[in-house]
């Protein structure tokens, strides 16, 4: 008997709305942070609402909570469609969303409560970080056996970037968090010194690459080419990119180490391998943007075509000025400043956010079962505020980490400073009140975002949307082996 | 530290440096031309309501 596949779309939907949730509370925690730098009373001398104790949970909060959930939606979305097949091991992938929901809110919980291993990136303590190894061994296990059982011989290069971003995160978590616990709350890493400081920035570097890099780079490479109604501008182009980049981002770490205790020739490694990285970060950002030649129209009245070629925008921005900030000479003016900080948001609110909120609005329709999202002008006012609110915020961050970094390098002829550390930071606080501006704009863009998809899912909550069947390709005369049965 | 490492290192990046030039030349070999088209307008597929034969099967 022959039965009608379709794919599993029901915990796609479930990351889908964690991440808009978990977007919400991040930037909110972010949003709260920012307040109190610019207006130091709002931590209301309450512990657990300091700066240092919160700014895990926004890290986390976004990093990890939204962007992790949306990464794992849309690779679960992208791998069922691009192996036409449907997802293997479901209850296994439902596990994973559960598993995944319940570890940001006790990582969010136990870390301003002074539970955490003050490793930056890699706050919480032993239990929850075995916890994320369970769920996301777990996590890698679905996607290379929906990968296994796929239709289509070639892997498609998205799923190259998926897979990269699996394995390199468990491997990269599972190193950095090894630790003797010595209480059900408490442990200490097995390293120390500078090989402790190496291996966290080795970790921390390549959560960036792997993390915020790679798996988004999986998304551009499926959603931009499905947007744009392009095929992707050079797909060889895309493999070379790929291995050049997961091979050299590995060893650009130390550039968080300048001018400290590390070995100096490692820090050079660092400084070299950084300025290499340019050429396949340009080349992704070139071959999204390129994807969108012919179809530059559709910018004016699609919203998530804007997000994407923004993004792809900022991707190339932001790479450039992370190479740029590896120089050792360089990065004596910008270390330790908001230039860094500044750095930072260009990548994650103009390359990640935007990438991930492009993906959202494209994906979310199809998951949803609706022909578009439920309000176009709502995607074109979260477009508008979630791009003014990011240019706010780098722009008075780099204006501030200048200034920082001019202030602090200045000596009078006698070689004393020219300058406290409070005379910078009195010069820069109407900066830290713009970038707070920034903050809500950004904030606001994503309540938007979370009342247009909720009504875009109206037929998902009855629930009353007919899955989408698998388009099972005819078999090849003497096919072998023999194309997978569909399973209904 | 022992000069053998440097050799080790030399080695290594000169290894690095041909696998980069072949993965070059691999992907740009001629007979690839027809999967890798396929291939980059497989997302363009909507839910099947467009699919693209792909003659890239098992």
């Amino acid at each position: 008997m022959s039965t009608i596949e379709t794919y599993d779309d029901k915990v796609v939907r479930l990351f889908l709305f964690a991440s808009a949730v978990w977007g919400i509370i991040g930037m909110l925690v972010g949003m709260y942070l920012a307040a109190e730098l610019a207006w130091p009373f709002w931590n209301l001398d309450v512990p657990f609402l300091t700066f240092s104790k919160l700014r895990p949970d926004h890290t986390f909060g976004v990093i990890f909570a939204f962007g992790g959930s949306a990464l794992m939606g849309t690779c679960y979305y992208v791998v069922q469609r691009t192996g036409h097949t449907r997802l293997a091991l479901p209850r296994l992938a439902e596990f994973t969303f559960w598993g995944w929901q319940l570890i940001c809110v006790l990582a969010m919980v136990t870390m301003p409560l002074g539970m955490t291993q003050s490793k930056e990136y890699a706050e919480p303590e032993w239990f929850v970080d075995i916890l994320i190894a369970i769920v996301w061994v777990s996590f890698g296990w679905v996607f290379f056996a929906t990968l296994a059982r796929r239709r289509i011989r070639h892997i498609y290069v998205a799923n190259w970037y998926y897979g990269a971003f699996i394995i390199a995160v468990g491997l990269l978590h599972i190193v950095n968090n090894i630790a003797i616990p010595v209480s059900m709350t408490k442990s200490y890493p097995v390293y120390s010194g500078a090989v402790d400081a190496m291996v966290q920035w080795w970790y921390g570097h390549n959560a960036v690459a792997f993390f915020l890099t790679a798996g988004f780079l999986g998304m551009m490479y499926y959603f931009v080419p499905r947007q744009a109604q392009q095929p992707l501008w050079s797909y060889r182009f895309s493999i070379v990119n790929f291995w050049a980049l997961i091979s050299v981002y590995m060893w650009a770490g130390s550039h968080h180490l300048m001018y400290t205790a590390l070995p100096d020739w490692v820090q050079s490694v660092g400084m070299a391998f950084s300025l290499v990285l340019l050429m396949p970060s340009w080349g992704s950002a070139a071959n999204g943007l390129f994807t969108f030649n012919g179809s530059w129209h559709r910018l004016k009245d699609d919203p998530a075509a804007k997000f994407m070629v923004m993004a792809l925008v900022f991707y190339a921005a932001a790479t450039f000025e992370g190479s740029l900030m590896a120089v050792k000479t360089v990065n004596s003016l910008s270390h330790y400043t908001d230039w860094t900080i500044a750095h930072v948001h260009s990548g994650s609110l103009g390359w990640v956010a935007m990438i991930t909120i492009g993906s959202l609005y494209a994906m979310a329709p199809r998951a949803l079962g609706r022909p578009e999202m439920y309000s176009r002008k709502g995607m074109e006012l979260h477009f508008w505020l979630h791009l003014i609110g990011t240019l706010f915020y780098v722009i008075a961050m780099w204006a501030a980490g200048v200034t920082e970094g001019m202030m602090w390098r200045a000596t009078n002829p006698d070689g004393a400073l020219t300058y406290s550390f409070l005379d910078s930071l009195i010069a820069i606080k109407p900066l830290y009140m713009f970038r707070w501006f920034g903050g809500v704009l950004i904030w606001l863009g994503m309540w938007v975002m979370a009342w247009n998809l909720w009504y875009t899912a109206a037929d998902a909550r009855k629930p009353i949307i007919s899955p989408i069947p698998v388009p099972i390709p005819e078999p090849d005369v003497h096919q072998s082996p023999a194309p997978l049965p569909a399973h209904g | 530290m022992n000069p053998i490492w440097g050799d080790i290192a030399g080695f290594f990046i000169i290894a690095m440096m041909l696998a980069f030039i072949g993965i070059w030349v691999w992907a740009w070999m001629p007979w690839h031309k027809r999967v890798f088209n396929d291939l980059a307008r497989l997302p363009m597929e909507d839910d099947g309501a467009n699919a693209i034969a792909t003659e890239d099967k098992p």
